[in-house]
């Protein structure tokens, strides 16, 4: 990792670290395998440690935010989703909440519970995936196939709820769009079960393979200080020794009532943010079990006002939400006409992929590049929205 | 969880706090006099404990002229949220940076640089791209910018969509509509 | 760019050498068969390629595989929307690919911006900027309507009708017009294959 003052950041001037005559000008991305989404890196390097790294995001901006002040309150719910790719339903439950709060808009006890679900099936399949994709990076390629596979089951059960393998479009202000089919939770559970019988596979593939010991312990480190200074979130910062998981910190629909502690590690390098991953997954299927064990019966929607006429009371609101990346806040102002005023997407890539990202790589080797972006699983999208 | 009411009075101490906004259990949104901002923003994070910048958002009140910035802290220990507010001018807007204080903030205002042509004086990285690349029209979120219409005369359309004003597409085709909720607005 | 204008070739690209008919039979068959894709996810529609290299899925039955480098690859999959900052970007990948060459676009908004059409930073009609041999509607699509499409690639260039990079090279001029027209900072050299 280098001479830890130099990781600082620091100790070297702009001109010294990308001094011509002794460094290398590379970049990294867009067109990259190794690349997590649309984003790229330049960087100038020393031999094989970078000397200094600049990210470079935009190329997925599609201008959501001001799009969303052009369209009705409820037309804006098919494009929230998009903002993340990965697991939109994040964005959905973000934005709900903050109409229903500005509405004054309370849900059935139901729709809260299955909202919950939601939530954690996509936080379990993003999990899959990235707990995978970890060891895609250093060229274990198994490891992400089989998170991903295992992701289609869950894709397969959003498909049967809400119609959709992606953009679900389900969490909608009042409620959900609809009730779970006939036999639903029988199905959840058997997927869970099929998910559980392949995770000893999966961690004695990942977890006790020692190449991917080799290439993880000790890289990528991220002191705990940072986290304040940043504002770190979510595993991120969980895996530093932070306990900082909305879930428990100020709770939203139904997590209070469910019992879970905060995973946490205090590694600090790659392979703790890997292992909360897959502590994470453990999590997740326990809450799926928790909840449809005590998911009450009754309706799932209100009814809403006319989508056509609707204007939200005026008012300003920030909600927050977390993700498999860590706390997703939107930042909503109305000024009591038919369309918001501003919408603000606060993604947790936000910090990760471009302050602490350009901070991180610092001092790092080029072939750990990917491997360390991957581990803090940045999601171009919500940088640049 | 720290009380509101104790949040509000020290955040009095410091600054001039013109509206309370929203408030709850861990939850303080105020707007105060835009040249207490940096002295209420520095205090929060060395005195209250609010160490984490979340955010820093701008709402065009193009209708006062004004630019309202939203500064979003978190304390760590207990998760309480504090929203600080101000009203800045919008043209020649210049706002103290507080990428000495923040290392995050340093991203935050070369967005809203970008996108508002707001001047963050001391961020020496403020003029970087960082979203858009050679830009040449108005900053784009400002609400005097028309998108639609730049989107058409830039890009231009397969063909001519047809649009439809949601009330009145429905109207047609439902008959009469019914507005259960309109008369009870603002509840 | 002069630093590196010794990179670039700087002469208009050549017409194809004319062959004998029955030998582009036999090429377009090979080359229907492996199709080797630039791995480039320019937009959503990249989360949905990820299960098609999966078991369940399977795309290399119809030899379709992902290569890292544009040198190795035949197809460019744009999926979704373009900004303008990825187009510069796509423009250079494309270029760089080795004859003959597909673009596979994904989703409604590469055909006529679909929900982002109002949006100030991506492209609405994609086939303005870049040949587009196939498109494949939804949002997103499916991983059934991406092999379907394939499908459909496939067929197209076993009929000899998948001419798109053809098309590029004798309206090179007209292309790289519109290109210009959307991308404000174009730094890229006139030819650069």
């Amino acid at each position: 990792m280098g001479d830890p003052d130099v990781r600082g950041g620091g100790v070297m001037s702009f001109d010294e670290a990308t001094d011509p005559l002794k460094t290398t000008h590379l970049f990294f991305g867009p067109q990259h395998p190794g690349v997590t989404g649309n984003m790229s890196i330049e960087m100038w390097f020393d031999g094989d440690e970078i000397t200094k790294a600049v990210t470079h995001v935009g190329y997925l901006h599609r201008s959501f935010e001001k799009l969303m002040e052009r369209r009705l309150w409820i037309q804006n719910f098919p494009l929230v989703c998009r903002i993340c790719v990965p697991e939109p339903d994040i964005n959905e439950e973000c934005y709900a909440l903050a109409v229903e709060e500005l509405d004054g808009i309370l849900i059935p006890e139901r729709a809260k519970w299955i909202r919950t679900l939601v939530l954690e099936l996509a936080r379990l399949g993003v999990n899959l995936m990235a707990f995978g994709g970890q060891a895609g990076t250093i060229g274990l390629g198994t490891g992400a196939m089989w998170g991903i596979t295992l992701r289609d089951f869950i894709l397969d059960l959003f498909e049967e709820l809400t119609g959709a393998r992606i953009y679900h479009i389900y969490i909608t202000p009042g409620g959900v769009r609809r009730d779970f089919p006939e036999g639903f939770s029988k199905r959840v559970l058997h997927v869970l079960e099929t998910i559980e019988e392949r995770l000893p596979e999966f961690d004695r593939l990942i977890l006790n393979n020692s190449i991917f010991l080799k290439r993880t312990v000790d890289v990528g480190v991220i002191p705990p200080e940072w986290i304040a200074e940043y504002g770190l979130v979510g595993p991120v910062a969980r895996a530093s020794g932070g306990v900082r998981d909305v879930r428990k910190d100020a709770p939203y629909e139904v997590y209070r009532e469910l019992d879970f502690e905060v995973v946490t590690e205090s590694g600090a390098d790659i392979y703790s943010r890997a292992l909360i991953r897959r502590r994470e997954i453990d999590l997740s299927i326990s809450l799926i079990r928790q909840i449809l064990d005590r998911m009450p019966e009754g309706p799932v929607a209100v009814p809403l006002p006319n989508f056509t006429e609707w204007r939200v009371p005026p008012g300003e609101v920030y909600t927050r939400v977390e993700s498999s990346r860590g706390e997703y806040g939107y930042y909503v102002v109305s000024d009591g006409s038919l369309k918001p005023r501003r919408i603000h997407v606060r993604g947790p890539s936000y910090v990760h992929a471009v302050p602490l990202l350009e901070r991180m790589l610092v001092g790092a080797n080029i072939a750990d590049v990917s491997n360390i972006m991957v581990s803090l699983t940045t999601c171009p999208p919500e940088i640049e929205r | 969880m720290m009380d509101s009411q104790r949040l509000l009075e020290q955040v009095e101490s410091t600054a001039t706090v013109l509206q309370v906004i929203r408030r709850s259990d861990g939850y303080l949104h105020v707007s105060i006099g835009s040249q207490d901002l940096l002295s209420c923003l520095i205090r929060a994070r060395t005195e209250t404990g609010f160490l984490v910048l979340q955010l820093i958002s701008v709402v065009d009140r193009i209708e006062d002229g004004k630019f309202q910035l939203t500064y979003i802290l978190e304390n760590p220990d207990d998760s309480s949220i504090l929203i600080l507010s101000a009203l800045f001018p919008r043209e020649g807007c210049t706002v103290p940076t507080l990428s000495e204080i923040w290392p995050a903030a340093e991203t935050f205002e070369r967005e809203l640089h970008e996108m508002y042509g707001i001047d963050f004086p001391g961020n020496d990285r403020q003029d970087e791209e960082f979203i858009l690349e050679g830009w040449k029209d108005k900053p784009p979120m400002r609400r005097d910018f028309d998108t639609l219409e730049y989107s058409i005369r830039m890009f231009g359309e397969r063909w001519p969509r047809n649009h439809h004003d949601p009330r009145q597409f429905i109207g047609e085709r439902v008959g009469e509509w019914e507005t259960p909720m309109s008369g009870e607005e603002g509840s | 760019m002069d630093d590196m204008s010794s990179m670039y070739c700087n002469c208009k690209p050549e017409a194809p050498r004319s062959q004998l008919k029955a030998w582009a039979k036999v090429d377009e068959l090979a080359r229907a068969n492996s199709l080797w894709v630039t791995a480039y996810g320019t937009g959503c529609g990249a989360i949905e390629l990820r299960p098609l290299h999966t078991s369940r899925f399977d795309m290399e039955r119809f030899g379709i595989a992902m290569r890292p480098t544009p040198r190795q690859a035949d197809v460019l999959i744009v999926s979704g929307y373009l900004s303008v900052k990825t187009l510069k970007r796509v423009i250079r990948v494309y270029e760089q690919m080795q004859d003959p060459k597909y673009i596979v676009a994904l989703g409604s908004c590469t055909i006529n911006g679909g929900m982002y059409y109002d949006s100030y930073n991506t492209l609405n009609v994609l086939d303005r900027y870049l040949p587009v041999d196939v498109y494949i509607m939804g949002c997103m699509p499916r991983p059934e309507a991406i092999i379907d499409g394939f499908g459909l690639l496939m067929e197209k260039i076993k009929a000899g009708r998948a001419d798109g990079w053809e098309h590029y090279r004798e309206n090179l001029e007209w292309y790289r017009d519109n290109q210009k027209k959307v991308i404000p900072k174009w730094d890229l050299p006139d030819y650069n294959w």
